[in-house]
């Protein structure tokens, strides 16, 4: 599944509802989200990715690929994302070291920061290919259990 | 008139200055000093403790400074005594530690420059990068001088260590005291400290008082000027978050209401979102991000106050809106009449209690491995086992690498001037002399060291010295056969090619048993709390040599946070896969 595309959200609002701990997590957090992975051209990512998602009280119930008005915005180069995804790169060293710049309440994001941490253990399960030179660390992702 | 000799006014002026202990190793060159202890010593209250290393006597002096907030005094034999005291004067300078280093001197006549003694050095040039103040008493006139400034230099402004140079001749010769006094230290340093400038004063109390959602934020500063009794006073008036520099934990109770442990999820956030910001005491380097966002506000739209006594302190790494130039404790006393002179006692704001959930879920990750019952032994099992077998007021020495990091996560420090690390230099091997040292300032009160395997080993031999001298510290190795941070890095970062990081398996609870201290090796997590009971029942110096389970210990939550904030803009040149 393209990161970023229709299939691979569903297939990331599928896992993550279906994820006990995760829902346990967020429970009591009403939030939207933007998240935008931007264009590297000199690294054949041409266009940016820009995806959305709706989680209320630990349920995904939207998403969307472009640009609506959310609670949060995480932006970040499109390798960023590829390194977080890999595991090369933890989720709260790329917050605070600013390789994935916050825009929203910091606080209420980081009052809930575990659930962020699992949820991208949820998507490092997923299948996932990657664009232009980032493709050789493309995903093969777990079975869902 | 009095005739005594540069040694005697040396130690006379010790004693005025209510010192109790050198820390050190002697020499022909300063058995001059040694003797006028021996021989002054004993009716004064001052004593002279061996050590078995120079360094392990320089951080030794440097907690006794930690713990009772006065200078601590160490003493080094000319050329490689003075050079061994080396590395522990580079930990107390990186931290402010106010400390008096002593070091003989061949005679006058034979150095600066020197032309074939033997153990010659430049010790004032070695000295310069490590102490704010130095000087070579090059004849004994200036013996009581140099050593009453000596004092005056590492208490004022911001403390530190200072050296002085004491040539052998110079301690022989005699000088006449009632030409050359000894004096009182009121006579010759500031008992007043400098308090800002009342406007500026007035300003602070105004924006603190207006602030929405304010945080105090106390650097090591706090501790060293005693200031903590009224910093809390007044993040409690204010009902402000309160968060601290991690080498300044203590000057709030890390369970007291407002308190948010620094670098969990809480403190950031509220750093983070805060209106008004009042620095204390700190610097603002890397282990506080900076002062950089996201782990704090952006400069245009979070203002801050900075109380520093350092003028070069000021806006070190963080722009501010209000710079107040004073000692922190006689300057909060100000600004927390200012502030009860305009308003009562301040509401909590609604924020703070989604600073303290996201401090719970900071905590909430640690309880899974705090419960472990696995062998090999889980590191954060270990740290909670020692945390809650000591009392609240304990002190504690820390030491390591990943051991240091393990032990942020559960041991939680609840009084002032009882934690101590050496923060700002990092250096192994502080922990064991920095326990022994404590336990000598502070005989009623017990002292543990949690230290890795790796950094035990630099100053083992210091479990004599507690020995001979009846300092009974508990010593906890986390024992990973490794240099566990480096060994972590290198397998995050290098792909496990790991090179220089393991050690063979060493019986430290032996070495501990021929040294004439309890020694014990635990593997399971149910022996930690028996043994540990067994080790302070031993009233003996004591160390316990816990087998931690290597593949979780090399690598703690946030070595990745670390490794990113010290090797920020290094990409490692290694081959991707």
């Amino acid at each position: 599944m393209k990161l970023g595309s229709m299939e691979y959200l569903q297939e990331v609002m599928k896992r993550s509802n279906a994820d006990e701990k995760y829902r346990a997590l967020a429970k009591g957090q009403f939030e939207t989200y933007t998240l935008v992975l931007e264009a590297e051209p000199d690294k054949g990512v041409k266009e940016p990715v820009i995806v959305g998602f709706d989680c209320r009280d630990g349920e995904f119930v939207d998403i969307w690929q472009g640009a609506k008005p959310t609670l949060f915005t995480l932006s970040a180069p499109y390798g960023t994302w590829v390194d977080v995804l890999r595991g090369k790169l933890g989720a709260t060293k790329a917050i605070t070291m600013r390789k994935l710049k916050v825009q929203g309440p910091f606080l209420q994001l980081l009052k809930g920061g575990e659930r962020v941490l699992h949820w991208v253990e949820i998507l490092r399960t997923i299948p996932t290919e990657f664009e232009g030179d980032y493709a050789q660390y493309n995903i093969p992702g777990k079975a869902q259990h | 008139m009095a005739r005594i000799s540069g040694a005697e006014a040396l130690v006379r002026c010790l004693i005025e200055e209510g010192v109790q202990c050198v820390f050190g190793i002697p020499g022909d060159q300063c058995n001059p000093i040694t003797d006028a202890i021996y021989r002054l010593g004993h009716e004064a209250g001052l004593k002279f403790i061996t050590t078995r290393h120079e360094q392990a006597a320089a951080h030794m002096a440097d907690a006794w400074a930690r713990v009772t907030g006065q200078p601590g005094v160490c003493l080094g034999t000319v050329g490689p005594g003075v050079a061994d005291l080396v590395p522990g004067v580079y930990a107390a300078w990186a931290d402010s530690i106010p400390m008096i280093v002593l070091g003989a001197q061949n005679q006058t006549w034979r150095c600066y420059p020197e032309h074939g003694s033997m153990q010659a050095l430049d010790q004032i040039a070695l000295m310069t990068p490590i102490t704010k103040w130095r000087a070579l008493v090059n004849d004994v006139r200036r013996m009581p001088q140099l050593v009453q400034w000596a004092f005056r230099a590492a208490t004022s402004g911001r403390p530190g260590p200072v050296y002085l140079d004491l040539p052998s001749n110079v301690l022989c010769d005699k000088v006449d005291t009632d030409e050359y006094p000894i004096l009182s230290p009121q006579q010759y340093r500031a008992v007043t400290p400098p308090v800002a400038d009342a406007q500026l004063v007035e300003q602070a109390a105004e924006m603190l008082v207006h602030a929405q959602w304010p945080l105090l934020h106390a650097g090591g500063g706090v501790l060293r000027a005693g200031a903590w009794p009224e910093f809390v006073e007044l993040a409690e008036y204010l009902s402000a978050a309160v968060t601290t520099s991690v080498g300044a934990r203590g000057v709030i109770p890390e369970d007291h209401r407002l308190c948010l442990i620094p670098s969990s999820f809480g403190a950031l956030g509220a750093q983070a979102t805060a209106d008004v910001v009042l620095l204390v005491g700190g610097r603002m380097g890397d282990l506080d991000f900076w002062g950089r966002p996201p782990a704090w506000g952006e400069p245009s739209t979070q203002r801050w106050i900075q109380i520093d006594l350092e003028p070069q302190n000021i806006a070190l790494n963080r722009p501010v809106d209000l710079a107040l130039v004073g000692d922190a404790k006689a300057t909060l006393r100000a600004l927390l009449a200012a502030v009860k002179a305009r308003t009562g006692p301040k509401p909590e704001n609604p924020q703070f209690q989604d600073a303290r959930e996201g401090q719970q879920a900071w905590f909430h990750q640690w309880e899974e491995g705090a419960h472990s019952d696995a062998v090999p032994i889980h590191p954060l099992r270990l740290m909670r086992e020692v945390r809650e077998f000591f009392p609240r007021q304990a002190i504690c020495a820390v030491d390591g690498g990943t051991t240091a990091v393990w032990a942020f996560y559960m041991n939680r420090i609840y009084e002032p001037r009882s934690f101590l690390w050496a923060a700002d230099s990092g250096h192994l091997g502080a922990g064991v002399p920095y326990a022994v040292g404590a336990k000598l300032a502070r005989p009623d009160v017990p002292v543990y060291c949690i230290t890795g395997d790796g950094s035990f080993g630099f100053n083992a031999m210091e479990l004599e010295t507690a020995r001979r001298e009846g300092a009974p510290i508990v010593v906890i190795i986390a024992n990973d056969r490794a240099w566990g941070m480096i060994k972590g890095g290198q397998k995050l970062v290098y792909d496990e090619r790991y090179i220089g990081v393991d050690f063979s398996d060493a019986r430290y609870d032996k070495l501990a048993e021929a040294l004439g201290c309890y020694g014990e090796r635990i593997t399971e997590p149910a022996q930690i709390r028996p043994a540990l009971q067994r080790a302070a029942d031993s009233g003996l110096p004591a160390v316990l040599d816990v087998i931690v389970d290597t593949e979780v210990h090399l690598v703690p939550p946030d070595l990745e946070v670390l490794d990113g904030l010290w090797m920020e803009g290094c990409e490692p040149p290694c081959p991707e896969e």
